[in-house]
């Protein structure tokens, strides 16, 4: 197995992505700040109910701080399938005002079913489109919904040996962000293991 | 249980590929709380950015290739025998943009790796037998350069292939990949 000279390889390595689990987040606005160059929105997992924390229920279903298999299965490969609620989420965003990728910074803490306790910090990407940083402005319609794609890559930690296998893997979540009226007001992700 | 039934759309579009030689200079800082603590260091004339079909164009946009003028990983191999990587890198497009990139990741040797670097024989790896294993980083870049826009702040993963010679990383390769 020689060491080769840098750019010599010719083929990609084989890339999988194994579906972990997903969830459904219902977020409160904690405060926006002006900062160089655009704002940040402080964020935090609310229980969806009363006021105007409760998210639009039309035509989705959505259970906040559900987290779940989407297919219900009850195995991931050799593993227990992961389900079970968020304890916390708190996160920030960046939302720069002349550009169309914002950045996400958070943590976030699951009870499994088993009750086990799973924390990750994680970083990532959203992608606003042709709106911009309009997403994140009362400028629509009256009850106008708008949503941004998401991208994070958390690494869950754990005391807990039944998860261990979860901690060496490193993970890619895939989700959307919803607004209304320019607030945001939900989310929801799909959690997959690198391989 | 009222939820979703669906997956969402998920996208990985192939950015680059990079290879790094990590023999420049290492960093034993030692044990400390939790682990152990080393920083690796790639040689910039030896390490690049580069596209494996020769493409030069990724929907519309330029393709990046280049030469990686500073990179660093600050590895931290925990007691439990995952090792958790830190990679730091500024590349030098050939056009002359410089980005820079911040990868996070695991690898995950198996059991027994903490006490192998310290203590067991054989050592991982040898000089006629490399020890290869796959890692999962999930890189971020940065640039204010308009030609790697489309690059800045995208959310990135990794799939790579590292080399140990004795228990040290001697070289790395990558495949990069943009979340879409």
């Amino acid at each position: 197995m020689a060491i080769l000279a840098a750019g010599q390889r010719r083929y990609l390595f084989e890339k999988e992505l194994i579906y972990l689990f997903s969830y459904d987040v219902a977020l409160r606005e904690h405060g926006r700040m002006e900062v160089q160059g655009g704002r940040t929105v402080s964020l935090s997992a609310s229980d969806g109910v009363g006021g105007d924390e409760t998210p639009p229920q039309e035509e989705e279903p959505f259970t906040p701080r559900l987290v779940y298999h989407v297919m219900d299965d009850n195995r991931i490969e050799d593993n227990d399938a992961i389900t079970g609620s968020i304890t916390w989420l708190r996160t920030s965003l960046y939302v720069p005002d002349a550009e169309r990728t914002g950045s996400i910074e958070g943590t976030i803490g699951i009870t499994t079913g088993d009750q086990a306790v799973l924390d990750s910090c994680y970083k990532g990407s959203f992608s606003m489109g042709s709106l911009g940083a309009g997403h994140f402005d009362s400028i629509l319609s009256k009850d106008q919904v708008t949503r941004i794609k998401a991208f994070i890559s958390p690494h869950f930690e754990t005391p807990y040996p039944k998860y261990k296998w979860l901690g060496e893997r490193q993970c890619a979540g895939f989700g959307l962000i919803e607004m209304k009226d320019g607030l945001v007001t939900r989310a929801t992700f799909d959690i997959y293991a690198m391989r | 249980m009222n939820h979703r039934r669906y997956l969402l759309d998920k996208n990985l579009l192939y950015v680059f590929s990079e290879d790094g030689n990590v023999e420049q200079g290492r960093e034993d800082i030692g044990l400390v709380p939790g682990g152990l603590r080393i920083n690796v260091h790639s040689v910039p004339q030896d390490s690049r950015v580069y596209n494996v079909a020769g493409e030069t164009l990724l929907l519309g946009e330029k393709v990046l290739s280049g030469t990686i003028v500073w990179g660093g990983d600050f590895a931290f191999v925990r007691q439990d025998d995952i090792e958790a990587l830190d990679v730091r890198v500024v590349i030098r497009s050939d056009d002359g943009a410089l980005i820079e990139g911040e990868y996070c990741g695991v690898v995950a040797p198996g059991p027994r790796t903490f006490t192998q670097v310290f203590s067991e024989k054989p050592k991982l790896g040898s000089e006629q037998s490399p020890a290869e294993l796959s890692f999962h980083v999930a890189p971020r870049f940065r640039t204010a350069d308009p030609r790697y826009k489309w690059l800045s702040g995208r959310q990135c993963l990794a799939y790579g292939r590292v080399k140990f010679i004795e228990c040290v990383a001697r070289q790395a390769t990558l495949d990069v990949w943009m979340m879409d």
